[in-house]
């Protein structure tokens, strides 16, 4: 909404160099000072932290012992691989669930205003540890609980995650030029093909982001495993937990978090996820 | 709009943090930091405090386990003035150096009330320093381990060891063990050891429930794995809700959880939500604290070593350890305190909440006589005389007679004098146990692949990631390489280059 009294502001390209910008008395750079200043708090110090720890024993001599330990202990590794499979499934269901979704939603007439959007985004605004006590709840009622825990596990997470894969995707398909669309039913394709050959790689994007806000998250979030596995099924991310909780070791707990943060930037950077930032237009 | 709310959110922001600065400067008075364990203190009791003492503010805290709160004080030894850890977290405190001698002259009322048992054992317990636990905590609360159970499905004898309710196909995954790896290590050593441990001394089977050598850890990682096809999972907090929505019939209790489940269960309290179960919906459970010998813990307040306000702390002690006090702590939170004597005056209310008088009590007449004793009830048959002395003193008889099914009721707040002497303390891990009992916890917790499962599915991963890379990148790996600044040229002109073969 415009303000009536303010006078109207026309912008034009500047210069990356950092020119001022006449309607403010900051120069780029300096807005950015703030958030470089966030970044280097609460970002950048941590990770030198973690670093620090899981290349250091407990007396603070460097070591790679706590290296040696997690890959040598086959218990360890089970838990990554259980951890990638569980977040595989989260993922690809979420990926199945969210997109026919998000392109109704994107094409709903009743969506207008972002209504229906509203209706699937509010759940996020529960408390999630809440959602997921009610959705055991809810699956104790239905007899569902217990049968497998795995199940139950990808349950809780594919419930509480969704939404962030909905939300990358529709933002993509809203913003999508629907032009291109009757373009390809002029020239012949069917609905199949247009979805195939247009729709689906012009929101390949928001799929992506989509994954990356969902995938690395089900790795770690043993409150999820912890309320619906009984405990019976444990992640890195309760590994991780457990060595800075229970038995004090710090060290090991960052090397397990480091090699967490390995895995997920080699995955990354496999999947193309570092390219074509500029593309990326409407991800998130 | 957008702008004006970002910069709503964003002055908010900054106000948040200048706020969180306030805090800590109380201009008036002093300000007394408490960290206490969830659920653990009656709050009113905070503020009749604050009342009696004008110029004293709490600041009160909870912590959720003793390692989180052990890790606060690490990073933060100033941040708190009075905490309630439990006596293994203590005596490593102590042993650190991160908690202080109490002077006990100004909490000679408490020295008077607390339990003779409490201070026995307290005294006792000798820590690494040479010093006795006494000296460096106010006693808050204390309670056992046990099974408490479904009365419907389970038999007395099969909860009268810790291994019998496993032995019964029945209750398969309808049991509970605590997902804490000292509490359910300690069942593992019963288990393993107890023919060993059984009718032994108390510092026999202290001795045996505190070993941590690699024998006894791989016995328990073995013990604890045959188990694990019988179990509904691990738990530190649903397992009272479980069994009391019927969804188990046994699991490890602390003795203050099995109190309020078994009262709840029954009808007799409100649950947390402040509900009473429907007719229907009740069950019958019971506690029972196995005969091989269990866990008993204490916990108290101890006074970190930067504690600043130390005036202001003994002032609080010497508040939460009156009999009046206690009382009302124990009615909250349903544990059992460690002070026994001592009078208090209490306002009786009629069943519509009428003041009809206020008496003098005591707390056994008020804590065990009030809520247990049914030897007025003539249709009592055969009823069971449980002896107090032990905890309440010498200096006159503390008897009461309870019915058979309250019997586990009681024993869940004030266990008999034979079952306390086979029940031990357990001391923290120490450094060189710490990483094998780590390595066992984990076994236990989670799956474990045989080695070529492993290697297979990380040759699998980096294969297919492998392939990936070659075939995004198949362009730049395979393609003739032309010179930048022709490409450049073409693209700035308006070509896009999508093929470029190489001419013989």
């Amino acid at each position: 909404m415009q303000n009536a009294n303010s006078k109207r502001v026309s912008c034009e390209p500047l210069g990356i160099g950092g020119q001022k910008a006449k309607f403010s008395p900051f120069s780029r750079k300096q807005l950015c000072i703030p958030y470089g200043v966030f970044l280097a708090c609460f970002v950048v110090i941590p990770l030198l932290l973690i670093v620090f720890y899981s290349f250091t024993d407990k007396n603070g001599n460097i070591s790679l012992d706590n290296f040696i330990r997690f890959f040598s202990s086959a218990t360890t590794l089970s838990t990554v691989i259980i951890s990638i499979l569980i977040a595989l499934a989260t993922t690809i269901i979420c990926i199945l669930l969210a997109y026919p979704v998000a392109y109704v939603l994107a094409n709903s007439k009743l969506n207008k205003g972002g209504t229906l959007l509203m209706l699937f985004i509010m759940p996020m605004w529960i408390n999630f540890v809440l959602r997921a006590m009610a959705m055991k709840d809810l699956l104790t009622l239905t007899g569902i609980f217990g049968v497998n825990n795995y199940l139950n596990v990808i349950i809780g997470m594919v419930y509480d995650y969704l939404p962030f894969m909905i939300l990358p995707i529709y933002t993509v398909l809203i913003k999508m030029d629907k032009s291109l669309i009757e373009a390809s039913q002029d020239l012949g394709a069917s609905p199949l093909k247009t979805f195939t050959k247009v729709t689906l790689p012009l929101s390949l994007s928001g799929i992506a982001s989509g994954v990356t806000m969902v995938f690395m998250p089900t790795m770690t979030c043993y409150v999820i495993s912890d309320t619906f596995g009984n405990g019976l099924i444990t992640i890195i991310g309760k590994l991780i937990d457990e060595q800075f909780t229970t038995f004090q070791n710090w060290n090991l707990g960052s090397a397990m978090a480091m090699v967490l943060l390995v895995i997920m930037l080699v995955s990354m950077w496999v999947t193309g996820g570092f390219k074509n930032q500029d593309e990326k237009e409407g991800s998130l | 709009m957008k702008k004006v709310f970002s910069i709503t959110l964003a002055l908010l922001m900054i106000l948040s943090c200048f706020s969180f600065v306030g805090c800590g400067n109380k201009e008036q008075g002093t300000v007394l930091r408490i960290c206490n364990c969830e659920d653990y203190i009656d709050e009113t009791l905070l503020e009749d405090f604050e009342k009696e003492y004008p110029y004293i503010t709490v600041e009160y805290s909870t912590y959720g386990t003793n390692e989180n709160l052990y890790n606060e004080l690490v990073i933060n030894p100033e941040s708190y003035d009075l905490v309630v850890p439990s006596e293994y977290m203590i005596e490593k405190l102590a042993a650190e150096g991160r908690i202080q001698k109490l002077d006990f002259n100004k909490l000679s009322s408490y020295q008077k009330n607390l339990s003779p048992f409490i201070k026995e054992r307290l005294n006792g317990m000798i820590m690494s320093n040479g010093n006795s636990i006494y000296d460096y905590m106010v006693g808050y609360m204390w309670g056992t381990m046990g099974w408490v159970y479904n009365t419907d499905y389970v038999d007395l004898e099969e909860v009268k060891s810790w291994e019998g309710v496993f032995s019964n196909k029945d209750l398969q995954k309808k049991i509970t063990i605590k997902d804490a790896v000292r509490d359910s290590y300690l069942v593992g050593l019963a288990m393993v050891y107890k023919d060993q441990i059984s009718g032994a001394s108390n510092q026999e089977i202290t001795n045996y429930l505190n070993r941590t050598d690699k024998e006894a850890i791989s016995k328990v990682e073995q013990k604890l794995n045959s188990l694990k096809p019988m179990l509904y999972g691990f738990e530190v907090d649903s397992g009272k809700n479980d069994i009391i929505l019927g969804n188990i019939y046994a699991y490890v209790a602390w003795s203050g959880d099995a109190a309020y489940a078994i009262d709840v269960a029954s009808g007799d309290a409100e649950d947390e939500d402040g509900t009473t179960l429907e007719e229907s919906k009740r069950r019958s459970l019971s506690y029972s604290i196995p005969e091989e010998g269990s866990n008993i813990w204490f916990d108290g307040f101890v006074m970190p070593s930067a504690s600043t306000n130390q005036d202001a702390a003994y002032k609080f002690l010497e508040f939460i350890t009156r009999p009046e006090s206690v009382y009302r702590n124990m009615d909250y939170t349903g544990y059992t305190g460690m002070v026994s004597g001592g009078e208090f005056e209490l306002d009786v209310y009629d069943d519509d909440d009428v003041y009809q008088e206020t008496i003098t009590t005591n707390l056994f007449e008020q804590v065990v006589l009030n809520w247990f004793d049914e030897s007025e009830d003539p249709d009592l048959v055969d009823g069971i005389e449980v002896d107090l002395s032990y905890f309440f003193g010498n200096d006159k008889e503390y008897v009461v007679t309870v019915s058979p099914e309250s019997y586990g009721r009681l024993i869940a707040q004030y266990p008999e004098e034979n079952i306390v002497e086979r029940c031990a303390v357990m001391s923290y891990f120490k450094d060189d146990a710490l990483m094998d009992i780590n390595d066992m916890w984990e076994k236990v917790k989670g799956e474990t692949f045989d080695t070529w499962l492993i290697l297979l599915v990380v040759g699998l991963v980096v294969l297919l990631a492998v392939l990936i890379v070659l075939i995004r990148h198949k362009d730049k790996i395979f393609r003739i390489n032309i010179p930048v600044k022709e490409k450049n040229r073409l693209e700035k002109s308006g070509y896009r280059i999508i093929k470029i073969e190489e001419i013989k």
